[in-house]
């Protein structure tokens, strides 16, 4: 089968919560559609109870959608033959750093996903031993998973989610109960992991990660409000407000800049970038005088 | 604290006895148990210690490490040890006034006490020294012919590690309520016994449900990993027996023969 494009592909998805047979739960996702490219570094956001999470529950089949369609690797989610397929494919990291890993050992948990496909031990061993390098939690092979820290933890979810080979991450908030030095070192990996071409898909109520994506979406209230790269998202601050989300800081920045009377280009989203065009600015102004 | 605490009572080590495939020491551990019940003179008894304090000393862990393992239970044994010694008719030895101290009783106290002693010792340092994860799955190969009558053997070893895993993730838990409720005036230190209990409830009661929803966290992560149960599922590290695990099945099966024909 030739490799689609778009490894993740949704059209019209729906999903609803069942709750009570009588009282239908309201919509979690609402007729959604987008694309996520092959080899792209996707950014999904929205507040508490936008639908992000039933999201990403559905591209790895943990949920099947109620209407629409949904396509992952060319496999349409709502066909079971295809759910360990899927669920190869599309790999995922929870949350919870605490409530996904399995085993006592840290290698052993790793080895937890390649165990359940069938691989041959010795191509385990290889793969697990990646999967820590990749991590940087070679050295912590050895250990049991409650003796790290959350960010540590978070490490090995995802040395155990790259160890099954797949062709794209779902990261469901995986930053949301660490601390600021676990959540970097998380995104630097996921940000690693994508330079060498894999595909991520980042779910987070985090603009300042948001900013750092290729293609980002917002969800509210089970819709796609708004998607495009950071610099066209962020460019429309009033209507992010407008649904209560934050502004990344160096985009509020910007903004101040500007009503300033500095002349400041709109593609500015990041920190560095930022601080790139303050210093080009300032040297100019130098040269200038 | 409470992220100090240890899973079972694992002595790290690269002893003889650490290196044996776990299945090797839990089929010796059970027939250690077995023999030690066949046993019924002093011989046999003797026999049986000096091939347990063969074993230690070949294991490396140190004797203090295993007592303090296992000194909760000697109450048990003591227990154990004089209630048989009033309880048993026969030719008086010791009158201490109601109660009368017999030959018998005397003999079968000891034997008994002494049995329950090798028996603990023998037991813990299976869990000495064998890592939790072997110990499952050693059970896990062990019982995996019993699976053609219904035996879950995958399941069952599945249980065990998951349930390993999780005792320092629930204990965390119960010390976030428990804070949390000291926080709002609980008193979990003073009162009665029936109080404290009754103060107990409302950390129950929560930690329940957290366990519930921590177990379906897991359950979802584990079907995300691809987990549909035993069939088709290979391991990282296959276990192999080795020319020491048939040095230990000699072991065993001379001490075993020596019992039977000499110890009865």
């Amino acid at each position: 089968m030739p490799k689609e494009s778009d490894i993740i592909r949704a059209d019209e998805l729906t999903f609803e919560y069942i709750t009570d047979e009588s009282a239908a739960g309201g919509k979690a996702i609402d007729s959604v559609s987008f694309t996520v490219k092959r080899g792209s570094f996707t950014a999904i956001i929205g507040r508490n109870g936008s639908g992000k999470s039933t999201l990403a529950k559905n591209m790895n089949a943990l949920l099947f959608p109620t209407g629409g369609k949904l396509w992952v690797d060319g496999y349409d989610t709502s066909n079971e033959e295809y759910l360990w397929d899927i669920r190869r494919c599309a790999a995922m990291v929870f949350q919870n750093p605490d409530n996904q890993l399995v085993s006592t050992i840290v290698e052993d948990d790793v080895a937890f996903g390649p165990e359940n496909l069938g691989i041959t031990p010795g191509k385990i061993r290889d793969r697990v031993d990646e999967a820590l390098k990749d991590v940087g939690m070679y050295e912590f092979r050895k250990k049991a998973p409650h003796l790290l820290s959350g960010g540590q933890k978070q490490r090995i979810a995802i040395a155990g989610a790259m160890a099954m080979h797949p062709d794209c991450i779902i990261m469901d908030e995986p930053t949301a109960m660490l601390d600021p030095k676990g959540r970097s070192a998380v995104l630097n990996i996921a940000h690693k992991l994508h330079r060498r071409g894999m595909t991520i898909v980042l779910i987070t109520h985090f603009m300042e990660e948001a900013a750092t994506a290729d293609d980002v979406i917002i969800m509210d209230g089970g819709h796609i409000v708004m998607k495009g790269t950071p610099e066209e998202v962020f460019s429309r601050a009033d209507e992010l407000r407008a649904i209560n989300l934050d502004i990344p800081i160096a985009v509020r920045l910007a903004e101040h800049i500007r009503a300033a009377g500095i002349d400041l280009p709109k593609s500015i989203v990041t920190e560095d970038e930022l601080a790139d065009f303050i210093l080009k600015r300032t040297e100019t102004h130098d040269k200038g005088q | 604290m409470i992220r100090d605490i240890t899973l079972g009572q694992y002595y790290q080590g690269t002893s003889l006895i650490h290196r044996l495939d776990p299945r090797t020491k839990i089929i010796a551990t059970i027939l250690y148990i077995i023999v030690l019940f066949i046993a019924q003179n002093a011989f046999g008894l003797a026999i049986s210690t000096l091939a347990l304090i063969a074993v230690i000393a070949l294991s490396k862990v140190p004797l203090g490490f295993i007592l303090r393992g296992v000194k909760p239970i000697f109450i048990i044994i003591v227990f154990t040890f004089v209630l048989n010694l009033f309880m048993i008719p026969g030719e008086a030895i010791a009158v201490l006034g109601p109660l009368t101290i017999t030959r018998e009783s005397l003999r079968t106290a000891s034997f008994l006490a002494g049995r329950l002693v090798l028996l603990i010792f023998g037991a813990s340092l299976l869990t000495l020294t064998t890592k939790p994860i072997g110990l499952t799955d050693g059970i896990e190969k062990l019982i995996s012919p019993l699976r053609r009558i219904g035996v879950p053997a995958h399941e069952i070893a599945m249980m065990m590690t998951i349930a390993l895993r999780f005792i320092p993730t629930l204990l965390e838990e119960t010390d976030k309520i428990m804070k949390a409720q000291q926080a709002r005036g609980a008193d979990f230190e003073t009162g009665s016994l029936v109080k404290r209990a009754k103060n107990l409830i409302p950390i129950l009661v929560p930690l329940f449900i957290s366990s519930f929803r921590i177990a379906q966290d897991l359950a979802m992560a584990m079907e995300a990993r691809c987990y549909r149960g035993g069939e088709g599922r290979t391991r990282m590290n296959s276990m192999q027996m080795t020319r020491l695990d048939l040095a230990g099945f000699a072991f065993q099966a001379a001490f075993a023969a020596i019992i039977i024909i000499f110890g009865r």
